[in-house]
């Protein structure tokens, strides 16, 4: 049998033309004519808006129109779940990227001038920077009319939402337990750092009042929609072209963020429009990771087997709620982790605060959960004297154990396999640099649910065809926002039509000419439009042997596709794909086909259980091993060994590539980054006060993939971009526990907090 | 604003400008050039995005104003090589997996070739100091190390 291409570590197809540095990205974008624009955000985080004066920056020469939300009160609000933003604030603002006028001007020189010679009067309200403030039922409300989806004797207005989890009996589970640990755990708000910032350039054509828009979305589709729905304009009459690249994206690009205002200002000034945000404004306007409070309480029995585990989670959406609430739900659905646990409950808050809002990244909810539980699973094992791997492997998930959400796990469980395949090639930690430095190993294991999962209809269409050349043109608005999909596209098709992959091509996507993939988030795209397009290929290649049938008067097993022909076995005649697609096209017939993958899952909100939750699992387990200087409290990271189970690499190279840019952000939000709030106030919105890990920071990260199979995505293949990074943070603090014995229970481990534990440590050593 | 004369080179050609006092080499090479290759990510020097070689220097173009290029040479990602002959740093992007969202490459492409200009033969861990005035969120760095690595020690496909 000929070796198929999946499984093959094929080049990435844009990697040629990226290091040439000639991909556009949005911010490359120029048209003749077009505006530059500039936006005037609120200079206080919560406070109501008296007046606002746009007429001295109006007379400014060069600037060509400046608006306010009195200029277009028609605009509806906007947001991914729930519709509680306004595009420009009226009354007051609830956050400082709250936006109160936007300036068109001839340059960008003179945009950022007008904004100087906007007036403001604010009237301050109590800023609520603490969500436990928020919920007291004295706090002003942020929201005045907001979403309430329960009635509870919190505060209404900034109790976003209340979701709940049970599975089993927890107060039995507790009863039959010989130990009870109780933990508090927190997380930061951390920022995306994209590398690529917000932007874009927008036209408007007043003979067809159609818009066009180029920017990156994760899901042009849904962008498109709320977009539309925004400016009270049909869906058609809006096209979203996705730059040919996009400069990372992590959950940031899922919110709009220069989306409705390019189109609205591009019909308002009637010229073409660009907007570039600074790093500044990008990091107080757009979204952050959630910060959470996990209260997590365990009982175990002296064997190890655990009976019971209780949670309850806060997470502070910021000023919106984006995705908010069903990233703090899910928070508290992982909080178990990948360890059966027969009795469940769970609770969960998302509030809002005058906090930049916060919304989709890297793990969505599942990142912070992991934090808090292997943590604390770690804290129980090293309490009952357990090896740490060995009593993560007595409770671990194997096929037939239930879920938190009561999913029986039936298929692709190859989390054993993770923690052993880590274990043996982590071996034993190293020998310290220095007497007063101290080496220590840890591990984490994780599980991630691929797709939306929780009922939400979610699914992916591609397309796939034969072009007069015979080369393969795909169709699919998956966007690559640098994770690699559109390799993994390009393979799947080449596989499945016998093709190599330099003969496989991806359209431009644009929301006229694809169709809804979905969203690049929630590790779905390798599942879901590497379904779609596996069978949009195979639908194609099932009408070349029709045709071929047709033409050649031959069937199968004497036809064959290859490498772009059609071969009959056994005579000379074979006729190419191109020659083919001509005659397929001149019967009327072309040799066109489409693939769409919308599986089913669901879940009853009121307890959280259901019986397909999520349609995949993907597994992670990281071992870190790092060096604590006690003297300064800094912390190295050494190594670290990951051991992700994807099903199937379609792309090896890809996973690894996933795996080691995702451990290095787990291991920033482990040590370095946090999104400092003052009263509201973001106090380190740029690279130099907020910190990533940069090639001195992180060390070489070893995978080694584990492929269960058998899951439901293209050749059994699983997600792997958010599973990547989950176990980092974990591993590492549990570590950190390792080496010098001190127990942290919140992100980050800056030197301050290693060195404040130590100092407390040796005071209680001195007291005893 | 008054705007003064320059002359500088460019990948190799010549070229005169009248500029004003506050534009910014990364200004002038996008936007008077269409040398969109180099990257701004950050404006401040904080990030690498930018970095291009000025008389064999890496430097953030962010923090260069065009009238302290003046009279000296610059080279852009799209001097290192082209279509026909790519630079062996490239091709070892591109075999080693080094690229993925590619907004950080043609800065770190230029910092390693900066590194290699001057330290042909340099250790792993010299090579990962070279780096660190480059971000990257991706990728981790493990492989675009790798694929400096494999230029130094000579192990590209053909």
């Amino acid at each position: 049998m000929k070796e198929g291409y999946v499984g093959k570590r094929i080049n990435r197809v844009d990697a040629r033309e990226k290091v040439l540095g000639k991909p556009l990205y949005a911010v490359d974008f120029h048209m003749e004519g077009m505006l530059h624009l500039k936006v005037f955000h609120a200079l206080h985080p919560h406070a109501l808006i008296r007046k606002i004066d746009v007429s001295k920056a109006r007379q400014l020469p060069g600037v060509v129109q400046v608006i306010t939300a009195a200029d277009v009160p028609w605009l509806k609000t906007y947001g991914l779940i729930f519709k509680d933003q306004e595009v420009l604030v009226k009354e007051k603002s609830r956050y400082m990227g709250d936006r109160l006028a936007v300036v068109a001007a001839v340059d960008e020189k003179t945009a950022r001038r007008a904004l100087k010679l906007i007036e403001v009067e604010y009237e301050p309200l109590e800023v609520i920077s603490d969500p436990l403030r928020a919920m007291e039922a004295d706090a002003p409300r942020i929201h005045e009319s907001g979403q309430v989806l329960y009635d509870h004797p919190y505060n209404k207005g900034n109790v976003l939402a209340i979701d709940h989890l049970r599975k089993g009996d927890v107060e039995k589970g507790f009863a039959q337990a010989d130990r009870i640990f109780e933990n508090v755990f927190s997380t930061q708000c951390v920022d995306h750092v994209a590398m690529e910032l917000e932007a874009g350039m927008a036209v408007y054509d007043p003979e067809t009042d159609c818009y066009t828009l180029w920017a990156p979305c994760q899901w042009t589709h849904d962008i498109q929609t709320d977009v539309a729905r925004v400016l009270g304009i049909r869906v058609e009459q809006l096209k979203i072209i996705q730059p040919e690249a996009i400069g990372g994206a992590f959950g940031r690009r899922e919110d709009i963020s220069v989306h409705i205002i390019l189109p609205l200002m591009a019909k308002l000034t009637g010229r073409p429009v660009k907007w570039a945000m600074t790093r500044q404004e990008s990091m107080i306007m757009q979204t952050k990771r959630t910060p959470f409070t996990f209260k997590l309480k365990t009982g175990v029995k002296n064997d190890g087997t655990i009976t019971a585990c209780h949670s309850e989670v806060i997470g502070d959406t910021g000023a919106y709620a984006s995705t908010g609430s069903s990233i703090v739900h899910q928070a508290m659905y992982f909080s178990t982790g990948p360890y059966e646990v027969p009795n469940v409950e769970g609770i969960s808050y998302t509030v809002y605060t005058n906090n930049t809002y916060t919304g989709a990244m890297r793990g969505f909810g599942a990142t912070e959960a992991a934090f808090a539980y292997e943590r604390q699973m770690d804290c129980i094992a090293r309490d009952m004297g357990w090896d740490p791997a060995e009593f993560r492997l007595k409770n671990v998930y194997r096929i037939g154990c239930c879920t938190a959400n009561g999913q029986v796990l039936t298929t692709s469980v190859g989390a054993v396999d993770t923690i052993l395949t880590a274990r043996n090639h982590f071996c034993h930690k190293g020998v310290p640099s220095a007497p007063y430095k101290k080496r220590g190993a840890g591990m984490a294991t994780i599980m991630f649910g691929c797709g939306y999962g929780e009922g939400f209809p979610d699914h992916s269409i591609a397309g796939a065809r034969v072009t007069a050349d015979g080369r393969i043109l795909i169709n699919s608005a998956a966007a690559d926002v640098g994770q690699g999909v559109k390799t993994i596209l390009v393979q799947i098709a080449a596989d499945i039509l016998n093709v190599p992959p330099d003969c496989v091509d991806l359209a431009v996507s644009d929301t006229a000419s694809t169709k809804n993939a979905g969203s690049t988030s929630a590790t779905r795209q390798t599942i879901f439009s590497g379904n779609a397009v596996k069978q949009a290929a195979e639908n194609l290649l099932g009408k070349i042997f029709h045709r071929a049938n047709l033409e050649l008067g031959r069937a199968y097993p004497e036809l064959s596709v290859l490498d772009g022909d059609i071969i009959l076995h056994g005579t000379s005649r074979q006729m190419s794909l191109g020659e083919l697609a001509q005659i397929a096209r001149d019967r009327g017939e072309p040799l066109e086909a489409e693939g769409c993958y919308f599986p089913r899952t669901d879940i009853d909100y009121q307890d959280g259980q259901g019986n397909l939750v999520y349609v995949a699992y993907t597994f992670n387990t990281q071992y870190a091993e790092v060096e604590v200087d006690t003297e300064t409290g800094q912390v190295d990271v050494i190594r670290i060994v990951a051991a992700p189970d994807v099903g199937t690499a379609i792309n090896p190279a890809g996973v690894e590539g996933q795996s080691e840019g995702g451990a290095a952000m787990g291991l920033g939000m482990a040590l370095m980054e946090e999104q400092v709030f003052h009263q509201g106030i973001t106090k380190n919105a740029d690279l130099a006060t907020y910190l990533i890990p940069t090639s001195l920071d992180v060390p070489d990260v070893e995978t080694i993939i584990v492929e269960s199979g058998d899951a439901c995505g293209p050749f059994g293949a699983k997600g792997i971009g958010e599973p990547a990074m989950i176990p980092t943070a974990p591993a590492i603090l549990n570590a950190i526990e390792d080496a010098v014995g001190i127990r942290l229970y919140d992100l980050p481990a800056t030197p301050e907090r290693v060195l404040a534990a130590l100092k407390a440590k040796d005071r209680e050593a001195e007291n005893e | 604003m008054p705007k003064y004369p320059i002359e500088l080179k460019i990948n190799g050609d010549k070229y005169s400008f009248e500029v004003e006092a506050d534009l910014r080499l990364v200004d002038l090479l996008r936007n008077h050039l269409q040398l969109l290759g180099t990257k701004e990510a950050c404006g401040k020097g904080e990030c690498g995005a930018c970095t291009v070689l000025m008389d064999g220097k890496s430097v953030a173009s962010c923090l260069v104003l065009a009238l302290q290029a003046n009279g000296s040479e610059i080279i852009t990602v799209e001097g290192l090589g082209g279509e026909a002959a790519l630079h062996p740093l490239q091709q070892a992007f591109i075999q080693y997996g080094a690229v993925q969202c590619g907004f950080c490459t043609p800065g770190m492409l230029m910092s390693a070739k900066f590194l290699l200009d001057n330290n042909p033969r340099p250790s792993r861990e010299e090579i990962r100091a070279g780096l660190a005035g480059n971000l990257c969120r991706c990728t981790g760095y493990t492989k675009i190390i790798d694929a400096i690595e494999a230029v130094v020690e000579g192990r590209l496909e053909r």
